[in-house]
């Protein structure tokens, strides 16, 4: 981008995003009054996809300088937007709209140089998402179809769901796939991790109830066998190293054992590595796997599980306290493979114990929940 | 577009006023026929002027375009539509919202709910585990008092029992002691009595003894002094019985002489002395009284009172 003047555009973008949720707002009234045929692929509901429009241009802006950075994001997000039905031709009509929008916020400060620069960068940006949507093309259809076979509810507001494939989808154990329920809240995508290794046409997808989130509610309240479902690309990099002969820590809160499953799964297929699990829910009622754990821990021997329970330890006869206080000084975990998956603030305050701890940075990997 | 003018203006240098006023240098040898040249001119002039008019009302026309155009964009209409499209997704937005909050709060209740519920059931569970243990506490504690009251009760009621019927056995004993001596006294005395009536009784035999011997020597004379007689009047006339009469005189344990036939009252000196008729001399003994049961009643009467509660 060496002709753009990036810091113009920051700054520009800056006094453009102080408008807050009104240019979003702007934005897609103004691709949807122009552009009618792109309405239908969105939700009807279009608060938090404003919300992850900012956070996708703020993204973008605030990391124009870093190419390294922003092409593999700009890549993943044209990859991930085939399943939404985006074709090469919907490019020129979202960049139309951000100009306009961009124009309409920035009153007397617009001009000719700005609108250039943003164009040019717009036409970077768009040509990088679409070529890389078109390399996806080659390999992998746009999303993928799937059904709802058994679903199970260990406790009410948390649901096992297993789900069918007609092909396999090509995930790598610990990755995540976005789920729509195609029935129940069209349009309405949402990250979940297989829980199982991949390979299979079936797999386990754990989902826990957030209070009043449309996916979430739709599958642990709704969900039926029988109901579809599609599934966009597999994300993530919170995976094995096939080099590393490290032994392994897992760290889960509540449904992040979904991907540590998957993983220990994984690590059966192959060379066992000594492994230990660590999994935490908030009361003993959340413990919803245990039975299945316990048949893990008795059938390889190089795996530990422990189990603790940080808010109501009514009823519960194991360790007590937030997992990540329970596993870091458990042992000294410096030569291990760590793996943390749970809520943001769990995932913050373990790597932050276990990187204290002497574990370089290298060796964590780790996924955070979204929303519900 | 104002910036554009200056632009138009420099290039515009050249007007058809300068075609026409142009004056070339003349020159020796070839040169063009000055009247075609000018009359050129004054042609390219006339089309410059043209030329000039037709570009700046264009540029003017493009201009007012541009403007009508911006106004269109930002103008009434497509703000009007923009912002009835953002009312109306504001809308739905809010319709939505108010419905997943909605949702949301009967979550968070039922989730509520179902924690309280939970933990009371647990507190519940062990506050009956407690009471249960405290119960159990209690009751294992009163088993015990009960216990302990009952075994003393029974012990006293064993000491007293035992008491009785070490009162009732010494008794007994003393009863037995006192009948063993009164018994023992009665055999004394009775023995003493039948000693005295066996010494009677050995006199009287020894008076009866005495008595028989002498009637028998007495017989034995009168009957021997008959024999002599009777020998004396009737023996020469039959000689065996003179030596029968003989041999009764003889002395016990002497062999009588072959031939001899002993007969007659010889026999009644192998028999025992006969003793008084009616009288045995073994000791008799006497019924012993049975015990008086009286004293007995009295025993009993006395371990009743003994085992009654002081009172």
């Amino acid at each position: 981008m060496a002709d753009i003047d990036t810091a113009a555009l920051q700054e520009n973008f800056a006094a453009v995003a102080a408008h807050g949720d009104g240019v979003a707002l702007y934005f897609y009234s103004y691709l949807f009054l122009r552009h009618p045929e792109t309405r239908e692929m969105f939700p009807p509901a279009m608060d938090k996809q404003r919300d992850r429009l900012l956070t996708a241009l703020g993204r973008i802006v605030s990391n124009v300088d870093r190419v390294g950075e922003l092409v593999p994001y700009l890549q993943d997000l044209g990859r991930d937007h085939r399943k939404f039905g985006a074709l090469a031709g919907h490019y020129p009509a979202v960049g139309d709209a951000l100009l306009r929008t961009l124009e309409h916020f920035s009153g007397d400060a617009w001009n000719d140089r700005l609108l250039g620069d943003w164009t040019a960068a717009y036409g970077i940006v768009a040509g990088t998402m679409s070529s890389a949507a078109d390399a996806a093309a080659e390999t992998e259809p746009a999303s993928w179809d799937a059904t709802i076979v058994d679903v199970e509810h260990p406790t009410f507001d948390i649901a096992v769901l297993r789900v069918r494939t007609d092909v396999p989808v090509p995930y790598v154990a610990g990755q995540s796939l976005s789920v729509e329920p195609t029935d129940l809240r069209p349009r309405e995508w949402r990250f979940y991790t297989p829980a199982s290794p991949p390979g299979g046409d079936e797999f386990d997808l754990h989902v826990r109830l957030v209070n009043g989130g449309a996916v979430s509610a739709a599958l642990t309240l709704s969900a039926q066998p029988g109901d579809r479902l599609r599934l966009g690309p597999p994300f993530g990099r919170m995976m094995l190293d096939p080099e590393s002969e490290r032994p392994v820590l897992l760290i889960a809160g509540s449904t992040g054992l979904a991907p540590m499953k998957a993983i220990i799964g994984q690590i059966a297929l192959g060379t066992p590595r000594p492994t230990h699990l660590y999994f935490g829910a908030r009361s003993a009622r959340e413990v919803y796997d245990a039975a299945a754990l316990d048949a893990l821990e008795r059938q390889h021997d190089w795996l530990t599980v422990v189990t603790a329970v940080s808010d109501d330890s009514a009823g519960w006869g194991g360790a007590t306290g937030l997992i990540g206080d329970v596993a870091a000084p458990a042992a000294d975990w410096s030569g291990h493979d760590v793996f943390v998956c749970g809520s943001p603030p769990m995932v913050e305050a373990t790597v932050k114990l276990l990187v204290a701890g002497g574990v370089p940075d290298k060796q964590v990997k780790f996924e955070e929940f979204g929303e519900g | 577009m104002t910036e554009a003018m200056p632009v138009s203006g420099e290039r515009a240098g050249i007007t058809g006023d300068d075609l026409r006023s142009v004056k070339f240098g003349r020159a020796f040898g070839r040169g063009y026929e000055q009247g075609e040249v000018d009359s050129f001119l004054d042609r390219c002039a006339s089309w410059m002027d043209w030329f000039n008019e037709r570009l700046k009302a264009s540029e003017q026309r493009n201009a007012e375009l541009q403007e009508q155009v911006a106004t269109s964009i930002k103008g009434a209409e497509v703000q009007q539509a923009i912002s009835i499209l953002t009312g109306a997704q504001q809308t739905a937005d809010t319709t939505v919202r108010q419905a997943d909050n909605y949702s949301a709060t009967v979550m968070t209740e039922a989730k509520q709910l179902y924690e309280e519920t939970r933990r009371r059931a647990v507190a519940l569970e062990e506050e009956t585990t407690a009471r249960a243990q405290t119960l159990e506490r209690e009751t294992q504690a009163k088993a015990d008092a009960v216990w302990k009251t009952a075994s003393g009760r029974a012990a006293a009621v064993e000491r007293e029992s035992e008491r009785t019927a070490k009162a009732v056995v010494d008794a007994a004993r003393r009863r037995a002691e006192k009948l063993e001596q009164e018994s023992q006294a009665r055999v004394k005395e009775l023995s003493a009595q039948a000693a005295a009536e066996q010494e009677e009784l050995d006199a009287q035999t020894a008076y009866l003894s005495t008595l028989r011997d002498s009637t028998r020597i007495q017989m034995q004379k009168f009957l021997e002094g008959m024999l002599d007689h009777v020998l004396d009047e009737y023996g020469r006339a039959h000689p065996l019985a003179a030596e029968a009469a003989s041999d009764a005189n003889r002395p016990p344990g002497e062999v009588p002489p072959p031939g001899v036939v002993r007969y007659g009252l010889d026999r009644r000196r192998t028999r025992r002395p006969y003793g008084v008729a009616g009288q045995d001399p073994r000791p008799v003994r006497q019924p012993v009284p049975p015990p008086r049961t009286q004293d007995q009643f009295e025993v009993l009467d006395m371990a009743k009172t003994n085992g009654k509660e002081p009172s």
